[in-house]
């Protein structure tokens, strides 16, 4: 990872106390995932200087922000901001609300942003005349983010920002802050408890429990790796990244090509030459020991065993490599012993395309 | 001056209520936004004090004004020295005794706007770029333009009204300090009922109006929003 810049902070505060020190990215997402109440929300309020008595250091693009005689105020420090509830300013319509911040942020040198592109990418280029108030929640937060992103800051800090939504304005937003990972070249840092949320969006996670840090690594590796605590979760899944190269609209399939090489049949009818990241969870591999065939599944995957991951319930979490694309398989361990299965064993794996999520 | 019988001491009652409630806004506002922003726990304190004036008697604040501005006191005596004028007795120490009697009636409206407005969009004005001043002038102001009509309409009726305090630091000196309310109570010493009906009645129909209009103000805001 290249880093833009290091955190290093400490915060006391009477029910809990937050004790961080990790590199800032100097683009992709870095997740920092965590349960309510493991302080990845206050870790990023300390970030954009919205707490007080935040003790330690603050380097980001070569600016210091926090340090001993400093204390950059939020104003000063060229961030974008985005909150669990949208905050627009409701005597402001969408237009006000999208200027605030970009005439008034004199600091910044680079070439502005194309509002047009941005209104297009967001979808709000219609929306520009209302107000607040006369727009749904999904709308509000797209507003949000356009006017965070509008001012055109080195660093977005999104705390959140799906968690007041439902499930349909998730799907609704989600694509578009993927889109914007792979547009913006600046970096973001994702606060959030979903791993659904986390898994599609970061390239790089910290995971946070009582306000320290207790994983740091690259999301493809947290989530399958035996020592990161995101394999301890019922929901274990992979994720893959690839290209779509071929588009089955008859039966609404795509298929995408990992940069390793391997073939994977998705639902959707995303366009050939589209980058995705697909989510495989453990749950929804099966393994045989010889390649099947006449199966309803469509994925049958070779690989070898490379690590078990965890068995310390009645099931065993095993980590599958096929070239080098790291998967999950969840099984029985009757299975387990009945397959006679050990590290380094080529197995096939059987993977049902309904049960991919893509972005 | 005395267009009609009485139009002196309402010009100048309303020239008093005016000045003070001009006064109040400036002065309450900081006071109101420290006291709806502050984390110290001599809050209360200060709460208090802002308060006082809502439940002491007219005339034992009054008393007090008149020890504090007399020209025999260091405050009065200042003035004094930098004017020739003094403060008791006088159109300028009636502004200062009305500003302290009103000052409850102008922070505690605007204190509670300023709640209102919550710390939420000042902080996403802050990450947006916007400095301290600069977020207050285009975000807390607006959104607290109800507690701003409120305070002064509360202010200025307040200030109209008032009575004992004139009485004590003012006196009833026609021109200078001679407010309605003590001229009505001049007319009904001498009984002139004529002259207190009208003017009685005029303070009357001032006091509803400006409350009618502050309610329905109010009232047609809070239903767009």
């Amino acid at each position: 990872m290249n880093k833009a810049g290091h955190c290093a902070i400490k915060l006391q505060r009477k029910a809990f106390a937050i004790d961080v020190e990790f590199d800032i990215p100097s683009r992709g997402v870095l997740g920092i995932f965590g349960h309510s109440g493991s302080g990845k929300t206050t870790l990023l309020r300390c970030l954009a200087g919205l707490e007080k008595d935040v003790q330690g250091q603050i380097e980001f693009n070569s600016q210091t922000w926090l340090s001993q005689s400093q204390n950059l105020s939020s104003q000063s420090r060229n961030i974008g901001y985005i909150f669990q509830e949208d905050r627009l300013f409701p005597h402001l319509n969408v237009r006000q609300n999208l200027d605030y911040g970009s005439t008034r942020n004199t600091a910044n040198n680079s070439a502005p942003l194309d509002r047009e592109h941005l209104f297009k990418l967001l979808n709000i280029g219609h929306l520009l005349d209302r107000k607040p108030r006369q727009l749904s929640g999904g709308e509000k937060q797209r507003v949000a983010i356009g006017r965070a992103l509008l001012k055109n800051p080195q660093i977005m800090l999104l705390d959140e920002p799906l968690a007041s939504l439902d499930k349909k304005r998730k799907q609704e937003i989600l694509p578009f802050l993927s889109r914007l990972h792979r547009e913006l070249s600046i970096p973001m840092l994702y606060v959030s408890h979903s791993m659904e949320e986390v898994s599609l969006l970061c390239d790089h996670i910290i995971v946070m429990e009582q306000g320290r840090i207790q994983f740091n690594g690259r999301l493809h590796e947290a989530l399958v790796s035996p020592e990161s605590p995101l394999t301890k979760a019922d929901d274990a899944a992979a994720v893959l990244d690839g290209i779509v190269t071929k588009q089955e609209k008859e039966f609404q399939l795509s298929t995408i090509q990992t940069a390793n090489g391997n073939n994977i049949v998705v639902p959707g009818d995303t366009e050939v030459g589209q980058p995705v990241r697909v989510r495989i969870q453990s749950s929804n591999i099966s393994l045989c020991k010889t390649a099947v065939t006449n199966s309803s599944i469509l994925n049958i995957i070779e690989g070898t065993i490379s690590a078990i991951v965890d068995k310390s319930g009645s099931h065993v979490l095993l980590q599958i490599n096929s070239r080098n694309d790291l998967l999950l398989a969840r099984i029985t361990k009757k299975s387990y012993q009945q397959l006679e299965l050990s590290i380094d064993q080529t197995i096939f794996m059987q993977i049902k395309a309904v049960a991919i999520h893509g972005a | 001056m005395d267009l009609f019988p009485g139009s002196g001491p309402l010009l100048l009652t309303i020239k008093l209520a005016s000045i003070t409630t001009l006064i109040l806004l400036i002065i309450g506002t900081p006071v109101a936004w420290w006291l709806s922003n502050t984390r110290l726990k001599i809050k209360p304190l200060i709460e208090t004090i802002v308060a006082l004036p809502i439940v002491l008697p007219p005339t034992v604040m009054g008393f007090y004004l008149l020890i504090l501005l007399s020209p025999q006191s260091a405050i009065g005596s200042w003035w004094f020295k930098l004017t020739g004028e003094t403060l008791t007795f006088n159109f300028t120490g009636l502004v200062i005794a009305s500003v302290l009697y009103s000052f409850p009636f102008v922070v505690q409206p605007l204190q509670s706007a300023f709640e209102s407005v919550g710390r939420d969009l000042m902080e996403a004005a802050y990450t947006l770029g916007a400095k301290p001043l600069d977020a207050f002038f285009s975000i807390a102001m607006p959104l607290a333009k109800r507690g701003f009509l409120t305070a002064s309409v509360l202010g200025f009726a307040h200030t109209l009204g008032e009575f004992g305090v004139v009485l004590m630091v003012g006196g009833n000196i026609p021109g200078e300090t001679r407010v309605i309310s003590i001229a009505i109570y001049d007319h009904v010493e001498m009984l002139e009922y004529t002259q207190a009906h009208m003017l009685s009645a005029m303070l009357l129909g001032f006091a509803f109006l400006a409350m009618l209009l502050m309610y329905t103000v109010n009232h047609q805001q809070a239903r767009h929003s």
